[in-house]
C-alpha cells in the first residue's frame, strides 16, 4: 500500500488529479474492507478479487499514463536505439504509442457515425446489439488500415528507415538529478522490502 | 542561362500492381525554383506523380514502371524511399495521419533526427525554422489539439528543418478553411522567395494563382497542357468550367440565391435562444435563433473552432444544447426525435461506411420489401451501379462522396446536416453535391452545410447562420440573405463589417 501512495503522490503533482485518483482508490480499499464482511456467494468469488486487481492495476495505470504523455517520442526513440534496442522492435513500438490515441477519436468518430445512421445499439431489439458490433468493427478496420498505411508512407517519407541511426535534438543523459532520483527509488524500495520483512 | 533540372521524367509510365490506374508517356522538367501546379479531375494521376516524386514509389505502393524519371539525381527504382528524404519533403492531403510524435516541437525536428543531423546543427535550423514560420506561439502545443491550418504549417516546417530544397505537397488544402489556407499560401510564398522548387497537386487552385509558375493538367493519367503563368492569366472562367477544373479566380464567380421550386407541403423548423457552453464555463455561442421553412438551404460559416460543429450537432440531436428549445411545426421536439428526423453527411464519409459492399451499405437498417429495388435506382442516378459489389473503402473520393449522398436519398429524412461535404472534391463532383442539394431541397428537405468553400457556397444558400468571434451567431434569415456579401463574410471569418 506504501507503494501505491507513493505512486500516486508522484504521478500527480499537479494536485486536481491527485485528489480525485486518491479518492477513487481510497474509495475502492474502502469497498473492499467493507466487502470482506459480507458473507455472500457471488461477492466472493468474483467481485472482491476483481476490486483486488483494480486495486493493484490502478496505480500502475497512472504510471503509464505519466509515462505516454511527458515523455517525448524522439528522447525515447533515441535513449532506447543507445541500450542497442534492434530497430525492428523499436518502430513498431514507437507506432503503437503514437497509435493509441488517435485511435480513441477515430472510435468516437464511427460511435458518431452510427448513431446517427440510426444503426445504434437499441436496448429493445437485442439483435441490433450484434448488428451494431458488426458495423462498427468493419468501420474500425477500414478506417484503421487506410490509417496506418498513409502513416507509415508519412514516416518513411520523412525517412525514418531500419538502415539508418537516428539523432536527437536535445541531449540525452543521464545527469546528476536522474541519479539522485534513482537513488531515492532504491532506498525506498529497499526500505520497503526491509518493512515487508519485519512486518511479515 | 537555364537553372538546373530538379526533376525530369521521359517518357515515362507507371502502372500499380493491380494493372489499373497509373501514368502513362509523361515527359516533364522541373527546374530549380520553379513552382508547379498539378491538377486535373479526380483519378487523373496527380496524386500517383506525386509519388514519384517523392520516393513512394516504386517502393511502398508497388507496380511497374518504364522510361526515366530523374529526381534530384536519383534514377527511380535504384534508391529506397528513405533516401528521397533529405532532398525532397512531402506533405500530404490529411493533417491528422502525417504525424509521427504528438508534440509540435518533436514534430519539427523528427526528420532531421531521422537522416542523423548533428545535434547542434538541428538545434540550429529549429531555430531558423520557428522564426521563418512564425510557429512561436504553437511550440508547447499537442499536435492534436491543433486546427488543420496549423497543422499543415508544421508539416511544411517539420521538412523545412531537415533542410530540403525540393517540397511535394499532395492537396495540402483539402481540409483547410480559409484562414488555414491562406496561411498556408504564405508559407508557401516564403518557401518560393527562399528558392525552393515547390510542386503542389490540388483541385483548389484559387489560393496559388499569384504562386504558380506553370499549372500542368493531367486527365487519365496523361498529361494534357503545360501551360505558363501568362497563359493561365488570360484563360477565362468558362474555359476553367470546360476542362472540368476548379477555378483560379474567386471574383470571378457570381453568387446568387438558387432558384427553388414551390414546395406543397412546408414544414418549418424552429430554434429559440440556443446556447451552449462546456463544463468549464466557457460559452461557445449563445441566444441563437432559428426559424426557417422547407426547402431552406442554410450556410454555416465562421472561423474554425467558432462552435459551428456543435452547433450542426446540437440541430440534429446529437448533443444536448445547456439552454433553449427547438421546434418542428410548433412542437417541441426531443433530442431522440429529431434523430430520427436527421442525416448527418460526416466530413470524412469512411466513418459512415460500416458494411463490406456499396450495395449493403444501402439497404443497413432498411425494412420495406422494395428497398432493394429503390437502392438499385437511387445508385444508378449517382453512376454507382456498377460497383453495387464493391467495398466502400476502395471508391475513390468523388465515388465515396457521390455513395455518402446516396444513402442520404435512401434514408430518406427531413432534416439533412453536411460538415464539409466538398473537402477533396474535383469540380464536376462538387457539381453533382451541388446539384443533389438543390433537387433536395425542392423535394421539402431542410439543409444545413457547414463549409469553406467558396466556389461550392457561392450559389447553394438561400440563409445564413454566421459564427463570429465571441458567442454570437447572427442568423441571416432568406429575406435577408444577399448572396454578394457572401464572399466578404467567408474571408473575413464571420466578421461582417470590415
Amino acid at each position: 500500500m506504501a507503494v501505491d501512495i507513493a505512486l500516486l503522490i508522484g504521478t500527480n503533482c499537479d494536485g486536481k488529479g491527485f485528489i480525485k485518483n486518491t479518492v477513487i482508490y481510497f474509495f475502492l480499499q474502502g469497498l473492499m474492507v467493507e466487502l470482506s464482511k459480507i458473507q455472500f456467494p457471488f461477492f466472493d468469488v468474483v467481485l472482491l478479487p476483481f476490486i483486488m486487481i483494480m486495486i493493484r492495476v490502478y496505480p500502475i495505470m497512472l504510471l503509464l499514463e505519466l509515462f505516454v504523455k511527458r515523455i517525448p517520442v524522439n528522447e525515447l526513440m533515441y535513449s532506447l536505439e543507445r541500450m542497442h534496442m534492434p530497430k525492428s522492435v523499436l518502430i513498431p513500438i514507437m507506432v503503437i504509442y503514437r497509435y493509441v490515441p488517435t485511435i480513441l477519436k477515430e472510435i468516437k468518430m464511427i460511435r458518431t457515425g452510427i448513431k446517427m445512421r440510426g444503426l445504434g445499439c437499441r436496448m429493445k431489439h437485442p439483435a441490433s446489439i450484434i448488428n451494431a458490433a458488426n458495423y462498427y468493427m468493419t468501420a474500425l478496420i477500414s478506417r484503421s488500415e487506410k490509417l496506418s498505411d498513409e502513416l507509415s508512407a508519412a514516416a518513411i517519407c520523412k525517412g525514418l528507415s531500419v538502415k539508418r541511426d537516428r539523432s536527437c535534438i536535445t541531449k540525452v543523459k543521464i545527469q546528476v538529478p536522474d541519479i539522485i532520483v534513482l537513488c531515492i527509488g532504491i532506498v525506498f524500495t529497499a526500505g520497503m522490502f526491509y518493512l515487508n520483512q519485519r512486518l511479515r | 542561362m537555364e537553372k538546373e533540372k530538379v526533376m525530369e521524367f521521359q517518357d515515362f509510365s507507371f502502372l500499380y500492381q493491380d494493372g489499373k490506374d497509373g501514368v502513362f508517356d509523361i515527359n516533364l522538367t522541373i527546374r530549380k525554383g520553379e513552382f508547379v501546379v498539378l491538377t486535373g479531375q479526380s483519378g487523373c494521376g496527380k496524386t500517383t506523380l506525386t509519388r514519384c516524386m517523392n520516393g513512394l514509389i516504386p517502393d511502398f505502393y508497388e507496380g511497374t514502371f518504364q522510361g526515366k524519371s530523374v529526381v534530384c539525381g536519383m534514377e527511380m527504382g535504384k534508391h529506397e524511399t528513405g533516401d528521397y528524404a533529405g532532398y525532397v519533403g512531402s506533405v500530404f492531403q490529411d493533417p491528422r495521419s502525417q504525424f509521427f510524435t504528438l508534440g509540435v516541437r518533436t514534430e519539427i525536428s523528427f526528420p532531421s533526427e531521422n537522416l542523423g543531423m548533428a545535434r547542434e546543427t538541428m538545434q540550429q535550423r529549429y531555430i531558423e525554422t520557428v522564426e521563418k514560420m512564425q510557429i512561436e506561439d504553437i511550440l508547447q502545443r499537442g499536435i492534436l489539439s491543433l486546427s488543420s491550418g496549423e497543422k499543415q504549417k508544421v508539416a511544411v516546417a517539420s521538412v523545412y528543418t531537415a533542410g530540403v530544397s525540393v517540397y511535394v505537397l499532395d492537396e495540402p488544402s483539402a481540409n483547410l478553411d480559409w484562414q488555414g489556407t491562406m496561411q498556408l499560401a504564405k508559407v508557401l510564398s516564403v518557401l518560393k522567395e527562399k528558392g525552393c522548387t515547390i510542386i503542389v497537386s490540388e483541385h483548389r487552385l484559387h489560393y496559388l494563382k499569384d504562386l504558380a509558375d506553370r499549372i500542368v493538367m493531367l486527365e487519365k493519367g496523361r498529361i494534357t497542357a503545360d501551360l505558363s503563368k501568362e497563359r493561365i492569366n488570360n484563360c477565362s472562367s468558362e474555359w476553367f468550367r470546360e476542362h472540368k477544373i476548379r477555378q483560379i479566380d474567386l471574383s470571378g464567380i457570381k453568387s446568387e440565391v438558387p432558384k427553388i421550386g414551390e414546395i406543397a407541403e412546408k414544414q418549418t423548423f424552429t430554434a429559440e435562444n440556443l446556447s451552449f457552453w462546456y463544463q468549464r464555463g466557457e460559452v461557445l455561442w449563445k441566444n441563437v435563433n432559428v426559424s426557417c421553412e422547407s426547402g431552406a438551404i442554410i450556410g454555416l460559416v465562421g472561423k474554425n473552432g467558432s462552435g459551428k460543429s456543435t452547433m450542426l450537432q446540437v440541430l440534429m440531436g446529437l448533443k444536448k444544447a445547456k439552454d433553449g428549445k427547438i421546434y418542428i411545426n410548433g412542437k417541441k421536439i426531443s433530442k431522440r426525435q429529431l434523430r430520427e428526423q436527421s442525416f448527418y453527411m460526416m466530413q470524412d464519409a469512411d466513418y459512415q461506411f460500416l458494411t463490406n459492399s456499396v450495395m449493403d451499405e444501402m439497404l443497413a437498417g432498411q425494412k420495406q420489401a422494395d428497398a432493394e429495388q429503390r437502392a438499385t435506382k437511387i445508385l444508378a442516378h449517382y453512376g454507382l451501379e456498377a460497383y453495387a459489389d464493391t467495398h466502400p473503402s476502395v471508391l475513390s473520393g468523388g465515388q465515396k462522396q457521390r455513395l455518402s449522398m446516396a444513402l442520404l436519398e435512401m434514408s430518406d429524412k427531413q432534416l439533412l446536416f453536411f460538415d464539409e461535404p466538398t473537402s477533396g472534391l474535383d469540380a464536376a463532383n462538387m457539381e453533382i453535391v451541388r446539384k443533389s442539394m438543390i433537387r433536395l431541397a425542392e423535394k421539402g428537405r431542410i439543409l444545413f452545410v457547414i463549409t469553406h468553400d467558396y466556389e461550392f457556397a457561392a450559389s447553394l444558400f438561400t440563409a445564413l447562420l454566421v459564427f463570429k468571434e465571441g458567442e454570437t451567431v447572427n442568423w441571416i434569415s432568406p429575406e435577408e440573405y444577399q448572396p454578394e456579401q457572401l464572399m466578404i463574410i467567408m474571408k473575413n471569418g464571420g466578421k461582417k463589417n470590415e
